[in-house]
């Protein structure tokens, strides 16, 4: 796959193809907002034309979500000029307002896109489970919105160990900030913690975590000893290996893939088998697996919340006219954005919370 | 009119009031995203560092309402308004060569009803082609216009130029697929084509505005019908020793009563180059593929008859492969890296004509083009009638002048050879990628006096000439 930044931006700068995919493009109705938009503008710059602050705006509002990327017929990677752009934007100290605050506490290190609590049940959790084992579950910052998929392993008896302190592992200041010598200092650092946990395996509660892992920390060979995989994943593995009790849920219900789940790591089989080994029905979105309409995402729903709220209702008009009334989901990120945008009489659960 | 001093700031502030804040600007990233589309000319503008065409203002409007109030305000200020869908059309119809307002028709984009009874399907104008098709597909139906761009236009562009997709020869080109529209005139006022497009109640209203490229009004919702997804697709290709040969076979085809979906002959220059390189097929002669689709028992029989044909012309029987493989890559052909991208030149001049005069016509707009030094030129039918069909021929032009003055004048001068050809004997300027700016020139040689019908239209429609100057020859 091309990764050099002009290639691609010259490729794309002409090419309309994957549009129609844009989860921002389609409810803004702006043409700066396709991919194409993007690499057109930025393939100007390289032409004389001066990046300007209305277009580090353009390259924030894109959510990453793979769909351009997916599509293209030749392999050209549009998220890999974005991430360049915002790199240029950072160094040339153009972020201003909320975009540089959060960008700035990123870069220290901060998660400042997860709001979640700190209830009482969750600081229980983390006291029964802050020693050694095999199994380390990374949160990514994420508090009480892991409880169903802690609760799931506790009820199956499996041991793992969470840590009230974790260090960032640098997947969100990849994407806000691009491919640079900090995030790359994050990823080592996050390395070494899991390392030094002596975990066998490492389950990550946001998929993000697992496909920087798998595509940039992969390019700089930035390596943990431990196995690092998703909620699904293990939760296949368990069943695999019988260790997940059996029930059986009289519920029709839909799934939503998250867009890296599908597009990136490719599980896109591995929830539907969890979900019918769950006894639930399950009716398919017109748009599903690696096709699946994004929802929008913590960043977008951070910097752009209007566009977000616009994305995450494209995204339920899909839902509601499939007459499901019920959203199973996975990716904490994921998750917590469908929770949040919930219409009236609708419900969504997480995976696990489905298997008991 | 020019605008001076703070004038500006009141017509925007107008427009805003209409659409929002956010829905009107002058931003320079739209300048830049909007001053280009698929246009050669426009990309050789770009890519050699020219500043792009621009607008005065950028709207997004969210209802026929707002199209029809932001009308009514460029009336006033005689400002011109170009729409825009997907801004993928070749023939710069979209581009804002003349400023003043970019209408950008995609927040229209909304489902609006989808009658199971009789199977139509209405939407506003705005929406990508492809979401329109996957609403019809949630129900097990299609709209059967697949073309190319059927990811990258929109509704309302589709209808603007008369557009055509990959299964037009047997579920007819998008002037066939629409029932009805909502138009908004150019003096602000929504009107409604008849409920139905057949009638003897005076001419077709949706005709008029079918192709119109926004010079008359502007396309804000549209009905089409949609049929079953058929239960069966069969496939089929086969090696011609040469395109009239191969044209011939066709003409049998279409002439004995069968109704592919898919037929498409290659010229022998098409087969050795974009066949060979997108779907491994490497013989020399015309490729054809083709497919079949219905009822199995009826998709079966008319296989048969195809294939018997196909082989009475002395046509080597390819097997269903490669009829697959074109399928499953018939979007292929337009991605980056396989469909051609400046710097080099290229330009498709499709047209339609006769039986009769298709083989002039092909051999006419090649000598036309390959008069010009260093200039291929490759072709193939795509879509056929009973009567007819269309020739998609291309020129390109590997190493075209660096400056982009001198290519642009050569761009329209092979254009111009390649076209005039095809109008000497008998074919159209046109089949369906529109007029644009790209042949508005040659559209007075195309209608003669016939041009005074559609001067007078859009004189009594558009006294102020505001709508898509410069465009459709108007």
């Amino acid at each position: 796959m091309e990764r050099t930044t002009e290639k691609i931006e010259d490729a794309c700068r002409f090419c309309w193809m994957c549009r129609h995919l844009c989860p921002v493009a389609l409810v803004t109705g702006n043409e700066a907002d396709t991919p194409r938009g993007r690499a057109f503008v930025l393939s100007m710059d390289r032409r004389g034309y001066v990046f300007n602050s209305e277009q580090v705006d353009m390259m924030y509002r894109c959510n990453l979500c793979y769909a351009c990327t997916d599509d293209c017929a030749t392999g050209y990677d549009p998220t890999v000029f974005t991430r360049a752009a915002r790199t240029k934007a950072v160094v040339a100290n153009m972020l201003t307002g909320h975009l540089k605050e959060v960008v700035d506490e990123t870069l220290q290190g901060k998660l400042p896109v997860i709001h979640d609590e700190e209830t009482k049940e969750y600081k229980a959790m983390l006291s029964r489970h802050n020693k050694k084992a095999d199994l380390l579950i990374y949160r990514g910052g994420w508090k009480s919105l892991s409880l169903p998929f802690l609760t799931l392993l506790e009820k199956n008896n499996i041991d793992f160990k969470i840590m009230e302190k974790e260090t960032v592992s640098g997947s969100l200041a990849w994407d806000l900030v691009g491919v640079v010598d900090e995030v790359k200092q994050f990823a080592k650092n996050w390395v070494k913690e899991l390392n030094e946990s002596e975990a066998k395996t490492v389950v990550c509660l946001d998929n993000n975590d697992v496909f920087f892992s798998r595509d940039q920390m992969a390019r700089w060979e930035v390596k943990s000893k431990a196995q690092i995989i998703t909620t699904v994943a293990f939760l296949i593995s368990m069943e695999k290996e019988g260790k997940l009790k059996k029930v059986n849920k009289n519920l029709e219900i839909t799934y939503h893939d998250p867009s890296r789940l599908a597009r990136n790591l490719m599980e896109i089989d591995e929830p539907r088998e969890l979900i019918k080994n769950s006894g639930a029905t399950l009716k398919e979105l017109f748009l599903h697996g690696h096709l699946a309409r994004s929802c929008g995402g913590i960043e977008l729903k951070e910097l752009y919340p209007d566009v977000a709220t616009k994305v995450e209702e494209g995204l339920w008009e899909d839902i509601k006219r499939l007459g499901v009334k019920t959203v199973v989901t996975t990716d904490l990120p994921t998750y917590s954005v469908l929770k949040e945008s919930t219409p009236e009489g609708y419900k969504v659960l997480e995976i696990s919370e489905l298997l008991q | 009119m020019e605008k001076l001093g703070f004038m500006s700031d009141m017509i925007l502030s107008e427009l805003q009031d209409v659409v929002g804040i956010d829905n009107a600007g002058i931003g320079e990233t739209e300048a830049l995203a909007y001053g280009t589309d698929y246009f050669w000319v426009a990309r050789e503008w770009a890519d050699k560092s020219q500043k792009p065409a621009r607008a005065q203002y950028y709207v997004h409007p969210s209802s026929t309402e707002e199209v029809s109030k932001i009308l009514v305000i460029a009336n006033y200020y005689k400002l011109p308004v170009q729409t825009w869908g997907g801004g993928s059309g070749s023939q710069g119809a979209a581009l804002p060569v003349a400023g003043g307002i970019l209408l950008d028709m995609k927040r229209m984009d909304h489902l609006i009803e989808i009658d199971m009874i009789s199977k139509t399907i209405t939407a506003e104008a705005g929406m990508i082609f492809q979401r329109l098709e996957w609403y019809a597909n949630e129900n097990n139906l299609s709209i059967m216009h697949i073309p190319s761009c059927l990811t990258a236009g929109t509704i309302g562009g589709a209808l603007a130029h008369r557009g055509i997709g990959i299964m037009s020869t047997k579920y007819g080109k998008i002037d066939d697929q629409c029932m009805s529209l909502e138009v908004v005139l150019p003096n602000g006022k929504i009107i409604n084509t008849l409920p139905v497009p057949k009638h003897a109640a005076g001419p077709d209203l949706n005709q008029m505005f079918i192709g119109s490229e926004g010079t008359l009004g502007i396309i804000t919702k549209a009905t089409f019908k949609m049929v079953k997804i058929p239960e069966t697709r069969l496939f089929g290709a086969y090696l011609f020793k040469d395109f009239i040969t191969g044209l011939n076979a066709c003409r049998t085809i279409m002439q004995e009563g069968y109704k592919p979906p898919i037929m498409r002959l290659f010229d022998g220059a098409e087969t050795s180059s974009v066949i060979k390189d997108v779907i491994g097929f490497s013989k020399e002669g015309a490729f054809m593929n083709f497919a079949v689709d219905g009822p199995k028992e009826m998709a079966q029989y008319e296989m048969v008859k195809i294939n018997k044909i196909c082989t009475d012309f002395g046509a080597m029987d390819c097997g269903s492969e490669y009829g697959e493989k074109w399928y499953k890559n018939r979007i292929t052909f337009f991605y980056p890296g396989h469909i051609m991208n400046n710097p080099q030149m290229f330009g498709t001049m499709d047209t339609g004509s006769s039986y009769k005069n298709m083989p002039k016509i092909y051999e006419a707009m090649k000598e036309a083009v390959l008069q010009f030094e260093g200039v291929r030129f490759i072709a193939h039918c795509s879509h056929w009638y009973e009567w007819g069909t269309m020739l998609y021929d291309r020129f390109i032009m590997d190493n075209p002048p660096e400056d982009p003055h001198e290519a642009i004048l050569l761009h329209n001068r092979i254009w111009n050879a390649g076209v005039r050809a095809a109008i000497a004997n008998g074919g159209v300027i046109n089949d369906h990628h529109g007029v644009g700016l790209k042949v508005s020139h040659l559209m007075k040689e195309q209608y003669g006096p016939a041009m005074e019908v559609l001067r007078v239209m859009k004189a009594g429609l558009d006294p102020n000439g505001i709508m898509n100057p410069y465009k459709l020859g108007l």
